[in-house]
């Protein structure tokens, strides 16, 4: 029995150190996180909300073009794990909102805010940087 | 020996078995959707996501926009689903590009257009959200 119990706990170890050899470490510095969803305010990582343990949490901004308006239309919304949900849309009276989306990538950290009375995108930010990578 | 065998492999496994629990389900919300085209009175409507369509189990569906220089900046969309439907629409003027330009990875992207050679965009959006990961 003694023995029979040393061959499973060897060959276990065995089968563990087979698959990690096979799973690269990634010990560099990490800063993904959960979305956060504040009263007129979210921000959260692309790689947080979409690898998340949860499956409600998201963040993201859209961009639209359509023959009716005279600039592209911006809008941002965001999920926290809870349910809370916030979005702000702004259009193309804030230029420098787009110049800033157009940075976006599958890894960034974003934040923005919602002006509270209309519900205008404010201080849209973002953060691409190796912190951010899954 | 086979019953040596067998306890090794069976072993082996057990230990990848309980080392695979420990490993992250990468349960976050998502949303990979395949491209559709669907015909409506006055425009057709091409839509889905990048991630979707490149990793979709047929080897026909794509979507996405090209830029190029026609007299000024120039947008063209372009989508087929995995029926082999497609849709095709151009679109000069900044705010088109700025739109286009936000396009990656892991965008959703969504035009309108009339179900013709040379058809103008009547709009696109595109939609950069933790959602359209890979």
């Amino acid at each position: 029995m003694t023995t029979n119990l040393k061959n499973i706990l060897g060959l276990a170890a065995l089968g563990m150190t087979l698959l990690t050899n096979t799973v690269p470490t990634w010990a560099g510095s990490v800063g993904t996180h959960d979305t956060v969803v504040g009263s007129n305010y979210a921000y959260g990582s692309m790689v947080g909300a979409r690898y998340s343990a949860d499956n409600t949490q998201s963040i993201g901004c859209y961009l639209d073009a359509n023959t009716a308006n005279s600039g592209p239309y911006i809008s941002c919304v965001a999920r926290d794990s809870a349910g809370h949900y916030i979005s702000c849309s702004g259009g193309s009276n804030l230029p420098v909102n787009l110049e800033i989306l157009q940075g976006m990538t599958s890894s960034s950290d974003i934040y923005f805010e919602r002006e509270p009375s209309r519900g205008v995108c404010r201080n849209i930010s973002i953060y691409n940087g190796s912190t951010m990578l899954r | 020996m086979t019953a040596s065998m067998q306890k090794l492999i069976g072993t082996a496994v057990l230990g990848l078995a309980l080392f695979s629990n420990s490993i992250p389900a990468w349960a976050g919300a998502s949303s990979r959707r395949e491209v559709l085209i669907q015909g409506f009175a006055a425009d057709s409507k091409a839509s889905g996501t990048t991630a979707g369509a490149r990793y979709s189990n047929d080897s026909q569906q794509y979507i996405g926009c090209s830029l190029f220089e026609n007299g000024g900046p120039t947008v063209l969309c372009a989508a087929k689903d995995k029926t082999g439907k497609a849709l095709v629409c151009t679109a000069s003027g900044s705010k088109w590009v700025a739109v286009a330009k936000s396009i990656t990875d892991f965008s959703q992207i969504i035009f309108f257009a009339a179900q013709a050679s040379y058809a103008s965009c009547s709009r696109l959006e595109v939609g950069n959200d933790s959602l359209y990961l890979k």
